[in-house]
């Protein structure tokens, strides 16, 4: 009875898991047709305010901090940290 | 111990890249201190140095060494560190000291493939973390679309200072995987996004949370498995005319505890002159909270506390302000100055609060300051 219950969430989530793998190759195919952009033609992109957590320094700091009240996974590599991070 | 062994090994790492300075380039060197206090005695104060350096011309070590100290570290968690302490010591006063590394190199391989590898070190008195982290990062068109995958294995060791003083170790696993693609949508935008997956299984719990259960106080046990996944997009846009940008993000996370959760992220950074830069964020999050519902149906011996914040639905507002000079402005009515010609210094304040009632009221203000050199 544990198992099929157990068999049955780990089911329901690889489900919603497989549906977000299919939108984002979606997404990533319609993308492919995209105008290329030139190497020269990116000095805009590599503008320090288009990446601001270079400008103000990674954004560790705050990831620890929303890692300590928000269980949903975070957006960075995550690594480990008090007793507070367990979960 | 070993946290001074591993500082030792940092120390020789940053003399051979200092030896190394002259035959080869720095590319990146940061000195971040930041001061977070919540509306509790809580205080954290962090100081970390980062160091980036191209080796060889296509190899780029990377360095990053923090400091954290806890002072009054809450029951729960502190808002950094995630530091907590035993309920025993919850009437006297509790200073906390943290330690963590991180060590990595990456590779450029055939001009349009690049590795990349870190090792993660963390040490507190009652918690220890290592990590390895593997990447593979593939271009193609030009590098107007790139796809990033990265996996990592996670140890740790999670301590419990029991009541005679002696620590009691129980140990958790954590594997991850997670891919990104980014595609330049245009000569001042692109989109990012991506899909993360995580496992995690051993002791999930917080050793000094309770549970209180009719007139038992009983410790908090929840499942020893969980898996986690989480889909986002990212957007970022230059705006010439306005000599700015704006970011917006949005990620969707969920578990087989049922938790499922919503997040939005707002950025906006512009030009006050060519050396002042002026970053404003907005982040909204929403989470429904935990339910164990078919784990707790097959093991009725599973509790948590109720007042765990990262347990149950939540709402958080996040709110960031920030400047970033350029010391270039300085170095031009002063040639010795010239040495600071590419440095910069940031500053940046940050709110992070709730608006649940009275006693979930939850509040902490974050300041940050960098000090960065590139040479």
């Amino acid at each position: 009875m544990k198992a099929a219950l157990q068999a049955a969430t780990l089911a329901a989530a690889a489900s919603r898991t497989a549906v977000a793998y299919a939108a984002l190759a979606l997404l990533a195919l319609a993308l492919g047709g995209c105008a290329v952009v030139k190497p020269y033609e990116r000095e805009k992109l590599a503008d320090p305010i288009m990446n601001p957590d270079d400008a103000l320094g990674k954004q560790s700091v705050e990831l620890k901090l929303f890692s300590t009240r928000e269980a949903g996974i975070g957006g960075g590599s995550g690594v480990g940290g008090g007793c507070g991070c367990a979960k | 111990m070993r946290l001074r062994e591993v500082g030792a090994a940092a120390a020789l790492c940053l003399g051979l890249a200092a030896m190394n300075a002259h035959a080869d380039q720095i590319d990146y060197s940061a000195y971040p201190y930041s001061a977070f206090s919540e509306n509790r005695p809580t205080k954290v104060a962090t100081t970390a140095f980062s160091l980036v350096k191209t080796l060889f011309e296509k190899t780029r070590v990377m360095l990053d060494i923090e400091l954290d100290q806890t002072t009054d570290a809450p029951l729960e968690s502190d808002g950094t560190t995630g530091a907590s302490r035993p309920a025993r010591q919850s009437k006297s006063s509790f200073l906390k000291n943290r330690g963590q590394i991180i060590a990595g190199v990456q590779r450029d391989l055939f001009g349009n493939t690049e590795v990349s590898g870190s090792y993660y070190f963390s040490q507190e008195v009652d918690y220890s973390s290592q990590s390895v982290v593997g990447g593979l990062t593939q271009y193609f068109a030009e590098k107007n679309f790139t796809i990033e995958l990265t996996g990592q294995y996670q140890m740790d060791s999670v301590g419990e200072i029991r009541d005679d003083g002696s620590l009691l170790n129980r140990g958790k696993e954590v594997h991850k995987a997670s891919l990104r693609i980014t595609q330049l949508l245009s000569p001042v935008s692109f989109v990012r996004m991506g899909v993360d997956g995580q496992r995690d299984h051993g002791f999930l719990s917080d050793p000094y949370r309770k549970s209180i259960q009719g007139k038992d106080t009983i410790q908090e046990r929840v499942p020893s498995m969980r898996f986690r996944s989480a889909g986002w997009i990212e957007c970022d846009r230059f705006l010439t005319t306005l000599a700015a940008s704006w970011s917006v993000e949005y990620r969707y996370a969920f578990d087989d505890w049922n938790l499922a959760s919503h997040m939005l992220w707002f950025k906006f950074n512009k030009y006050i002159t060519p050396d002042w830069i002026l970053t404003t964020q907005y982040r909204y999050y929403i989470q429904s909270g935990i339910d164990f519902g078919d784990y707790a149906a097959g093991n009725p011996g599973y509790y948590f506390a109720p007042d765990d914040p990262k347990l149950k639905d939540g709402e958080y507002h996040f709110i960031g302000l920030g400047v970033t000079c350029y010391l270039r402005a300085f170095c031009r009515n002063h040639p010795t100055w010239d040495f600071l010609r590419r440095t910069s210094a940031a500053l940046k304040y940050s709110r992070y609060f709730n608006d649940a009632a009275a006693e979930n009221a939850y509040a902490g203000n974050l300041l940050e300051s960098r000090l960065s050199f590139e040479f």
